[in-house]
């Protein structure tokens, strides 16, 4: 297999064609031109048919959808609680009364509230989920005006209380520009930590147990926290949650504009360090869609990679793994990353049949 | 239809019925809010007591109430199923010989809720016009000239948000599966080569 076939695999074309199909199809009303285009189509291969037919499939699976349908209204029904983020400028008229509402707080209220009986209203304020799939980042604005921008595969929860701003970290990475409020301090939970600010802005990562907190402006006050309950799981539970975030943190440290925390992933030990300024603008380049790479050894250089692509990526050889490597890539765009270390660095890039992508040198 | 004295029921002589006949104008409307798009509720009525007092025959239900509006929205759903079943069975004319018939269904692999919420995180995602057809069609069982409509567009636009909706979904369940280690994620995937 050529290093082409990874660049552009034909399956997702594949499947956009046979989705494409297969909208059609549910429309119905096929002209006899269709008709035989699609004979053609699905006859072109035993994949085409497998393709159509399991995405038909699914496409039955996703009427489980259907359950959504009266949280939703009771959501719609609700205080709007977030505003649609500077990505979404343009407003589609209301539809059924929630087209208006940000749809991640509908999901947010949903997810509160279908697991009731029908028809009874929730108590508590429901929090707002905010997710970004693998190699995609997305900006919300949240009621109080602070902005929090997810990096690829996130999963932010945001629950705001009379006086309390607190936002659980689930997975992922996110960026914080804080709106002041000193009434209502701002309080990031991540794993077993807690960042809070009153008006600044940061970023807080949570992956593999490792976390990060980078300042950019201003100063947080960060402490331990008490893990949560695994409540994601368990949607529904929402009234569990202001008893897992204590009203006052516990003992607080300070971390200035330009400095990094790291917490151990290993025995949870705390480090802090005063990042140069182009370190700092290149640990958060992703917020500008890009990844900025300097002199960093391929293995690190690779698991960030990782975190925007569904394909696995094996590096064989060891030395290969050490060798320095710098460029500036677009998040969502990582072919040019493979063939940047194709073209300059010797590295043959190889996909397996089960999809995984094989680092080698080339002799 | 057995109710003993250690599990006395709370409503002893009328069953579900009498609850089905509190209950049907709320219930009524409760259809109409799941499934707008639905035109016959009398239908969906009628189908739901039927079905309560089949289950009735068999159990004992505990929370009539709750148990008649599980099952109206089964019977929404049901509908919503019996067209994507005839879009399977279209598909399936076209079968090459060579094709063994069954793979496992996700039914299998991912438990209902869950699904439901793994598709929701997708939907979530998507760029809002998209998100508003996909939802249209998939929660409220809108047909695409319905969607095409209301939101002033054409259906091959309809038809284009819904296939990208249908796809995000798709890569959502192939990343599920793959993180809980099924097989058959990969087997997706590895669509691209032999």
């Amino acid at each position: 297999m050529t290093r082409k076939d990874a660049l552009s695999p034909d399956a997702p074309d594949l499947v956009s064609e046979a989705t494409a199909w297969l909208a059609q199809l549910e429309t119905g009303k096929l002209s006899r031109e269709d008709l035989a285009a699609f004979r053609e189509w699905v006859q072109r291969s035993p994949r085409h048919y497998a393709e159509i037919r399991r995405l038909a499939e699914l496409s039955r699976e996703v009427n489980v959808l259907a359950g959504m349908a009266d949280p939703l209204r009771e959501a719609a029904k609700r205080q709007r609680i977030v505003r649609r983020g500077a990505t979404s400028p343009r407003r589609a008229a209301p539809v059924l009364g929630w087209g208006a509402l940000g749809l991640a707080a509908t999901c947010a209220l949903a997810f509160a509230l279908f697991a009731g009986p029908p028809g009874i209203a929730p108590q508590a304020p429901e929090p707002i989920y905010l997710v970004t799939p693998v190699g995609e980042t997305r900006e919300v604005a949240l009621e109080d005006g602070s902005k929090v921008k997810l990096n690829t595969d996130s999963r932010v929860e945001v629950a705001f209380a009379k006086g309390r701003r607190n936002v659980y970290l689930e997975k992922g990475e996110a960026f914080f520009e804080v709106a002041h409020d000193t009434a209502r301090p701002f309080t990031v939970y991540a794993g077993d930590r807690s960042v809070t600010a009153v008006g600044t802005a940061f970023s807080v990562r949570w992956t593999d147990e490792e976390l990060v907190v980078t300042v950019s402006e201003g100063r947080v006050a960060y402490g331990e926290a008490p893990l949560r309950t695994a409540k994601s799981s368990a949607p529904g539970s929402a009234e569990i949650m202001p008893a897992a975030a204590p009203s006052q943190p516990a003992a607080r440290k300070m971390l200035g504009a330009g400095q990094r925390l790291e917490v151990s992933p290993l025995n949870r030990a705390e480090l802090v360090e005063r990042l140069p300024e182009n370190v700092l603008s290149r640990e958060l380049a992703w917020r500008s869609g890009f990844l900025d790479f300097q002199d960093a050894p391929l293995r690190e250089v690779v698991s960030e990679m990782q975190r925007y692509t569904p394909q696995e990526i094996v590096i064989l050889d060891e030395e290969l793994a050490d060798l320095r490597f710098g460029g500036v890539f677009r998040i969502g765009q990582t072919q040019a990353f493979f063939e940047a270390l194709e073209l300059s660095f010797g590295v043959d890039v190889e996909q397996t049949a089960d999809n995984k992508l094989i680092l080698k040198s080339v002799n | 239809m057995a109710s003993d004295a250690t599990h006395p029921r709370r409503d002893a002589q009328g069953g579900i019925f009498s609850v089905f006949r509190e209950q049907e104008a709320a219930l009524r409307r409760f259809v109409r809010r799941i499934s707008p798009s639905s035109s016959d509720i009398d239908d969906i009525a009628q189908e739901t007591i039927l079905r309560a007092l089949q289950a009735e025959r068999e159990r004992d239900i505990q929370q009539p109430k709750a148990y008649l509006y599980t099952i109206a929205r089964n019977v929404v759903r049901d509908a919503l199923d019996k067209k994507s079943r005839s879009v399977i069975d279209f598909i399936e004319d076209f079968a090459p010989e060579s094709v063994s018939s069954h793979e496992p269904l996700i039914e299998d692999q991912v438990e209902g809720r869950q699904r439901m919420l793994l598709f929701w995180e997708a939907v979530a995602t998507l760029p809002e016009q998209c998100q508003q057809v996909f939802v249209l069609k998939k929660v409220y069982g809108y047909s695409h000239a319905e969607i095409s409509r209301k939101l002033g567009i054409s259906v091959s636009t309809t038809e284009k948000h819904v296939a990208a909706g249908l796809r995000r979904c798709c890569d959502f369940l192939d990343r599920r599966l793959a993180e809980s280690g099924s097989g058959e994620a990969r087997r997706w995937w590895a669509g691209t080569g032999e």
